[in-house]
């Protein structure tokens, strides 16, 4: 359970932190970020999905 | 350091997730203090008591199964006990019995040869009383008779010879009229 | 030493017995910096949260050293008390979670269980009044512990290659996607995991504490220094603080039994030999 929430988590963090280091490396405002954000969270579910949704 | 900026950013005030050292130091401490007590202490005595209770426990199985087993036995030892002793009373009985039979069969054939005798005896006695009373009754029927006779004669015919003779000759004739009278 | 230490810290103990009269200071988050009351200027200055953390460990060993002095088969006393104890992190989550491997792992289990128990509850015991665990060093301490006994027990059960692999590339994902998976799993694993342990317990912690300085700075304003109808809400705001004493009993409670809890998950997924 706790493991779900930190995947969930963890998905949005990673990517969005990600694109944020894009956005100032790349000198865009938030593009990437909210695109990490989104990316991050859609292959956090499918993590979900991997790991305990198959079973 | 973007990241420590966004965490910082997040609560507002950096150095709430920043351990002071003393902290640090008085934490671990205890912590070493503690597991050291668990590790050395709580728990090699806790698993001896938990190993203890659980030996108790198959120990107290054990003895209850060797005093069911016992007690079985002690059962079984009574119930034959109990066999042989009704064996034996019945036996005992079943002599008794015949000796009882014995016992009553002799007294019944004592008693049976007792009454012969007391017969036989009785019998005798009735004959040598009725052969003596017969004797006597002779007699006196004899003195009786010559009384009468001497009455009759008008004299004493005590001393002579000839009236004993006839007299006798009379109780001839009596006993010989009496014995045909009995047959 | 005694007399002087006990009036320093009384007067940090309770704040609300030091403020100004008439005026009403509203807890702060300064509350968890105390200052330095003893060694102070040595890496082992103590402050009132490290004789907490002192005293609270006295305790235990006072508590479980008489208890299993002399342990009888049929127990009594302090040691039935200590025995249930034991059992409930034995039992409870030690072999519920781990099954035969908790053998191994009840020692840092029951460790990690009664330290924080008695670290949270002195939140709401009189003289002392905050949580040892209210400040970040004691949780962030066992959070790496219980890190590295899970990460070295996956290790050690699979070896380090098959480990890391387990845990980073779940199987049955197409190659290119790992790209976009391997980081957050890196991330959620091995990161957020000690993370999220730390972060939970303080933050229940310090809430906890701020509630109940709160209520009862408000009951004792209310009542001392209101006028009329107004004390009335002093007297609300103690059964609120009532209230919030037995909740913090229950909070000391669960975050050390959570903790310990999913110390027990960690082990146990590092030990599974499918992720």
């Amino acid at each position: 359970m706790w493991s779900i929430i930190g995947t969930l988590v963890a998905g949005p963090a990673v990517w969005g932190i990600a694109g944020l280091f894009a956005d100032r490396w790349l000198g865009f405002e938030r593009t990437f970020t909210a695109v990490g954000v989104i990316v991050g969270f859609l292959t956090s579910l499918y993590i979900v999905y991997i790991r305990y949704g198959r079973g | 350091m973007a990241l420590l900026q966004v965490v910082t950013a997040a609560t507002g005030d950096g150095p709430i997730l920043i351990p002071a050292p003393a902290d640090l130091i008085w934490g671990s401490v205890s912590f070493l203090i503690l597991i050291f007590l668990f590790w050395k202490y709580v728990f090699p005595r806790f698993n001896e008591i938990l190993k203890e209770r659980t030996e108790k426990i198959e120990g107290g199985i054990v003895r209850a199964e060797r005093a069911q087993a016992e007690a079985d036995l002690a059962l079984k030892k009574y119930t034959a006990q109990m066999e042989e002793a009704r064996a034996e009373a019945s036996a005992i009985r079943a002599k008794a019995e015949e000796q009882r039979k014995a016992m009553y069969e002799e007294a019944k054939s004592e008693a049976n040869q007792y009454k012969e005798v007391e017969n036989q005896r009785f019998q005798d006695r009735t004959k040598a009383e009725i052969s003596q009373a017969s004797l006597q009754l002779q007699k006196e029927v004899g003195a009786l008779a010559l009384e009468l006779a001497s009455r009759v004669v008008g004299e004493s015919l005590k001393d002579d010879a000839r009236a004993r003779s006839v007299i006798d000759q009379f109780i001839a004739d009596l006993e010989n009229q009496a014995s045909q009278a009995g047959k | 030493m005694a007399g002087a230490e006990q009036m320093r810290m009384n007067t940090t103990f309770i704040p609300l017995s030091g403020g100004e009269p008439g005026e009403f200071t509203p807890p702060s988050i300064g509350e968890f910096f105390p200052g330095a009351l003893l060694f102070e200027g040595t890496l082992f200055e103590m402050s009132r949260i490290n004789l907490i953390m002192v005293l609270m460990t006295t305790v235990l060993c006072v508590f479980f050293i008489t208890a299993f002095r002399r342990p009888a088969v049929v127990p009594r006393g302090a040691q039935n008390f200590g025995e249930m104890a034991l059992d409930f992190v034995r039992i409870n989550i030690a072999e519920e979670v781990l099954g035969h491997h908790g053998r191994k792992y009840v020692v840092y289990l029951a460790t990690v269980f009664f330290m924080l128990f008695a670290f949270n509850i002195t939140s709401v015991i009189p003289p002392l009044q905050i949580a040892a665990t209210s400040v970040i060093a004691l949780p962030m301490i066992l959070a790496v512990i219980t890190w590295l006994i899970f990460n070295v027990s996956g290790v050690r059960a699979h070896g380090i290659v098959h480990y890391l692999k387990a845990n980073l590339f779940p199987p049955g994902v197409p190659k290119p996607i790992y790209l976009l998976v391997t980081p957050i799993e890196f991330v959620s694993t091995f990161l957020l995991r000690p993370v999220t342990l730390t972060i939970r317990l303080v933050a229940n912690m310090m809430a906890g504490h701020l509630l109940l300085v709160l209520f009862f700075t408000a009951t004792q304003f209310l009542l001392l220094e209101a006028t009329g109808v107004i004390k009335i809400f002093g007297l609300a705001s103690f059964a609120m603080g009532f209230a919030s004493t037995v909740l913090e009993v229950v909070v000391s409670f669960l975050q050390a039994y959570i903790f310990t809890l999913l110390t027990a998950v960690y082990i146990q997924g590092a030990l599974a030999e499918e992720h």
